[in-house]
């Protein structure tokens, strides 16, 4: 379950999440709609800490985090790391990293983050890429793949 | 100008010396932008801490050594301690110093303006995937960085075998200094030639 407890976010003096709450059961579908510039993005930023939350508490399954809204609780950098390794996100502009093969990008979370053995991360890799259909080489480089295949979560969430 | 005959056939009797001067200028070239990029990796990747106590002297650095003349920082490393601190500097050593200073801080800011370049996207993959930020630095921010890095890296380099050149005004025996020795009158004391004096 994914839990958020009274969330505040400011950006300066410009406030976007003004003690937001939400639950989300496991298995479960939530569709966050809303104007440009609601929080919208900032929401899901905060879920897996890409943004600092200023006050508030985000649960992710077993592990939370609060924020204190001083400054003291500020979790280091190994911490929201691991916090972010059981989460998966997929990004609206896909944010591959271009420098990697597709099967590189797939295998980065385990492999890199998870310390997966190579060939054990690589195999898994191929499957999750067989699964999302024939159009996507394994080897090509990003770009050149069509856009659906982007989508192919690296998230290291399946694999744990 | 006219009756001027274009023969430098004379050079050939000098061209151990010419070599001599010409390996100087080479010698210094190489090392002043090996020991610079070691500087400039140093001060540019530490340039991109948050941390102010760590920034604050790196911008010092970076900003006097380029933004102000070469040739001026080679006459003060040269003639200033003496007079200030007390000590000799050999010209050989302040003339290495303040060049791999000089090309060190153009390196860091080429070094840091190339990972700023890499759009926050990427960072945001990768620390979403749970990378560390030394992670992300090693897998995925620098191999694209590096690349960009290349052709303003190679600009300066050339740039910094003219650059040795300066050098020759506090004696050091490159290319030029050997040369103009060699075929420009020297000044004496009937001359009308100003000479610089110590």
């Amino acid at each position: 379950m994914i839990e958020i407890v009274d969330l505040w976010k400011a950006f300066g003096s410009v406030e976007v999440l003004k003690g937001v709450s939400l639950q989300v059961a496991r298995g479960s579908v939530v569709a966050v709609i809303g104007p440009s510039g609601s929080g919208k993005s900032t929401l899901l930023r905060c879920i897996n800490l890409l943004e600092d939350p200023d006050r508030g508490r985000i649960r992710v399954g077993d592990r939370e985090l609060r924020f204190d809204g001083q400054g003291r609780t500020k979790p280091t950098d190994r911490e929201l790391a691991a916090f972010r390794a059981a989460t998966g996100m997929v990004f609206q502009h896909f944010n591959l990293f271009p420098h990697m093969t597709a099967l590189q990008n797939v295998m980065a979370g385990p492999s890199i983050v998870k310390r997966v053995p190579r060939r054990e991360a690589e195999q898994i890799a191929r499957a999750l890429l067989a699964k999302v259909g024939p159009p996507t080489r394994p080897m090509s480089i990003p770009r050149t793949c069509l856009a659906g295949s982007g989508s192919v979560s690296r998230s290291p969430a399946p694999w744990r | 100008m006219s009756g001027y005959a274009w023969d430098f056939s004379f050079l050939w009797a000098y061209r151990g010396l010419i070599l001599a001067g010409l390996g100087v200028t080479i010698a210094y070239t190489i090392g002043t932008i090996l020991l610079g990029l070691a500087m400039g990796l140093v001060a540019g990747l530490l340039r991109l801490s948050r941390n102010p106590v760590i920034t604050a002297p790196l911008v010092a650095y970076v900003e006097i050594f380029r933004c102000t003349p070469l040739l001026v920082q080679i006459v003060w490393f040269y003639y200033a301690p003496p007079v200030v601190l007390g000590i000799d500097i050999p010209a050989h050593v302040a003339a290495v110093l303040v060049l791999s200073l000089y090309t060190g801080a153009f390196y860091a800011e080429i070094i840091r303006g190339g990972v700023n370049s890499i759009e926050r996207g990427q960072w945001d993959a990768a620390r979403a995937i749970g990378m560390r930020r030394g992670q992300v630095m090693r897998h995925v921010i620098l191999p694209q960085a590096v690349k960009r890095m290349i052709p303003p890296f190679m600009n300066q380099s050339i740039i910094q075998l003219k650059n040795t050149s300066l050098v020759s005004t506090i004696a050091v025996a490159d290319l030029l200094y050997t040369m103009a020795r060699l075929l420009l009158p020297q000044p004496t004391a009937r001359s009308k030639f100003i000479r610089w004096s110590r």
